[in-house]
């Protein structure tokens, strides 16, 4: 089974501060790490080739940084890295990153392609599902487990917080997953010690431009454009009224007024 | 820090440093408290490639060097020494010796067993009669025309309660005194005869198995001896450069986390109505400790870039352990100190440091014993 891994680099966020005058998120000097989520679709795809064989390859567009990110994939375990990198892809949206993702995976083979969730930086957990919808292949995602099946098909446990489901889906297909669910194994000794001795291939514009264009990319091809980040204020203790639904009804209409929010 | 630091050893610290932290420091207290020796720490070592560091890929071991593995030694050692002691007493010298001196045939079963075997290895020289005069060792294997037979005792041997896989070193010809009549012997413990004393109540190093091993008619196959009879003592103090920079290693990483404690404290701790840490004095000596610190890291990267190159550095390595270790105790009293009543209580892990400390001054020779070494090498006599 070939299995394909997209994983984000990003700012280990449990460490960010946030700068007081811009509002915005101060990345210098702060460890990167492979988001979390996809962390776990590593080790999800690592558990699924030791269970029926396969490949498992790990993909990640981002600056040439990013490059720590697919070491350590590698070092876990994973066979092959691919780095879809250039000028094109940056100030890319959650769309554009689809975009570009899915007409680098268009390139491969692949069975199975799991992504995280989504990442902590951003928190949408949009581009799993836009990049299934391109390549026009079913999605799961909140994945807490993958189960080979055995008539080629997988099952899948979806888990919300307070409910779970079992999908069964054909390959290909697209599976994003949960870091509260699969814990990832820490990269091996022997791994560390190869990661920098395997080829890392980088994917430019140029191998992929049959697949998509220029317009559909980066920041020209991004319909969403971060207006501003900033941290929330700290409000006060609200108030708490106990009433039947319609009473609730009219005294929102009232403080909205109040406030002239309305 | 150092610059020269490739990023495979970045990436190497990075994953040592999570482990340590994840899989060591939740129980460091726990072990230390309950004199439980972790076994599961073991079988994580096992899993994650930490046993046979620095064994070739194709002996099953992970391929490192020693540079990696001291930041490795660093790293475990910062979180908790005897859980690091326990991996160090593995892979050196029992793995090293028999990839270095071992038959095809040891070679073959032994790093096999140490490795994907997931036996625990353990080396047995020091006894009751014999630390530091490792020559007045008592123990005999006598050949009898079919086997040695193996009778004596060990002390304070490493992983001695826990090991499958022992490096023992006992008197073969009792007519020579000195190394020549001594040789070493891959033993295990299922051999007939061999058992395990009382385990060491010691100041510190509770999580660890320190044992007495006896030897009542073992016996061990000829195919067990140590490339020659003779050659027990060369065998057994030949890998000690590289042990020694390992227990430097181990110095570092105690004294590090014994800094980065009382950094934590002093930061939050108020008296006189300030934060100890804006004390002139607070300051001084930190700043004084992470110096020497610090200048001990670089000196024992460099040594095991020496021993990497394989650059001769006997005085190199003695001159590290002596000073790495000596420092790991001053630095873990001083931050006792620092931290006063709570340094000294159980509620804070550094009084355990320090009593864990003390044994690396002790143990790998003593510092007396790499002073004889250094002086030696400088042609004082």
């Amino acid at each position: 089974m070939k299995i394909v891994v997209c994983i984000k680099q990003v700012p280990d966020t449990t460490e960010v501060k946030i700068d007081p005058v811009k509002g915005t998120l101060i990345r210098d000097g702060v460890p990167s790490i492979i988001n979390p989520d996809d962390k776990a679709g590593i080790e999800a795809a690592l558990q699924l080739k030791e269970a029926i064989g396969g490949e498992v390859s790990v993909i990640t567009m981002g600056p040439p940084q990013a490059d720590e990110a697919l070491r350590e994939a590698l070092a876990m375990g994973c066979d092959k890295a691919y780095h879809l990198s250039g000028r094109e892809f940056a100030g890319a949206d959650t769309l554009a990153t689809s975009r570009a993702l899915a007409a680098a995976l268009e390139n491969l083979e692949y069975d199975v392609i799991i992504a995280g969730r989504q990442a902590i930086d951003g928190d949408t957990a949009q581009v799993g599902p836009q990049m299934a919808e391109h390549l026009g292949i079913p999605n799961v995602s909140y994945a807490a487990s993958i189960e080979p099946m055995d008539d080629g098909c997988l099952k899948i446990k979806r888990m919300f917080e307070d409910e779970h489901y079992f999908v069964k889906v054909h390959t290909p297909c697209l599976i994003t997953t949960l870091s509260e669910q699969i814990k990832p194994r820490y990269m091996h000794i022997r791994g560390i010690y190869s990661a920098y001795q395997k080829p890392v291939q980088v994917i430019t514009y140029d191998d992929i431009k049959n697949n998509v264009s220029l317009d559909e990319l980066g920041s020209s091809g991004s319909p969403t454009k971060v207006f501003k980040s900033f941290t929330k204020e700290l409000k006060a203790a609200g108030e708490k009224f106990e009433t039947t639904p319609e009473e609730s009804a009219q005294l929102i209409m009232n403080k909205l007024a109040e406030k002239h929010i309305i | 820090m150092d610059v020269q630091l490739s990023k495979t050893h970045e990436l190497l610290r990075k994953m040592v440093r999570e482990f340590a932290e994840n899989e060591l420091k939740p129980i460091a207290k726990e072990i230390d408290e309950t004199y439980r020796f972790p076994r599961e720490t073991i079988d994580k070592y096992f899993d994650n490639g930490f046993m046979g560091f620095d064994l070739p890929v194709e002996q099953g071991g992970s391929g490192g060097d020693m540079l990696g593995y001291v930041i490795v030694m660093e790293e475990l050692s910062k979180v908790c020494l005897p859980s690091c002691s326990s991996l160090s007493g593995h892979n050196h010298p029992v793995i090293s010796i028999i990839q270095e001196q071992g038959s095809e045939y040891q070679k073959k079963k032994y790093l096999e067993m140490l490795t994907s075997g997931r036996k625990l290895g353990s080396f047995a020289l020091t006894e009751p009669n014999a630390g530091s005069d490792a020559n007045g060792i008592q123990s005999t294997a006598i050949w009898d025309g079919e086997n040695y037979i193996l009778n004596g005792s060990k002390c304070f041997i490493t992983n001695g309660g826990e090991a499958e896989v022992f490096i023992v070193v006992a008197i073969t010809d009792p007519s020579i005194p000195g190394s020549r009549g001594k040789s070493a012997f891959i033993v295990e413990k299922d051999f007939e005869g061999f058992s395990v004393g009382k385990r060491e109540k010691l100041m510190g190093f509770h999580g660890g198995s320190i044992c007495e091993l006896i030897f009542n008619n073992v016996k061990i196959p000829k195919e067990n001896l140590i490339k020659k009879e003779g050659m027990g003592m060369k065998i057994a103090l030949g890998g000690l450069a590289a042990g020694r920079v390992v227990v430097a290693a181990e110095g570092l990483g105690c004294a590090q986390g014994c800094i980065d404690e009382a950094v934590k404290y002093v930061k939050e701790r108020k008296q006189f109505r300030k934060r100890i840490s804006e004390f002139q004095n607070t300051q001084f000596v930190l700043a004084d400790m992470q110096s020497r610190v610090d200048i001990a890291r670089m000196a024992i990267y460099n040594v095991a870039k020496m021993v990497d190159a394989k650059i001769p550095c006997t005085k190199e390595a003695a001159e590290v352990k002596l000073f790495a270790t000596e420092l790991a105790n001053e630095v873990a009293r001083k931050c006792v100190q620092l931290m006063g009543g709570y340094g000294y209580s159980q509620e804070y892990p550094v009084e355990q440091k320090m009593r864990d400390a003390k044994i690396l001054e002790i143990f790998e020779g003593t510092s007396e014993v790499q002073k004889m070494i250094i002086s030696k090498e400088m042609g004082v006599k």
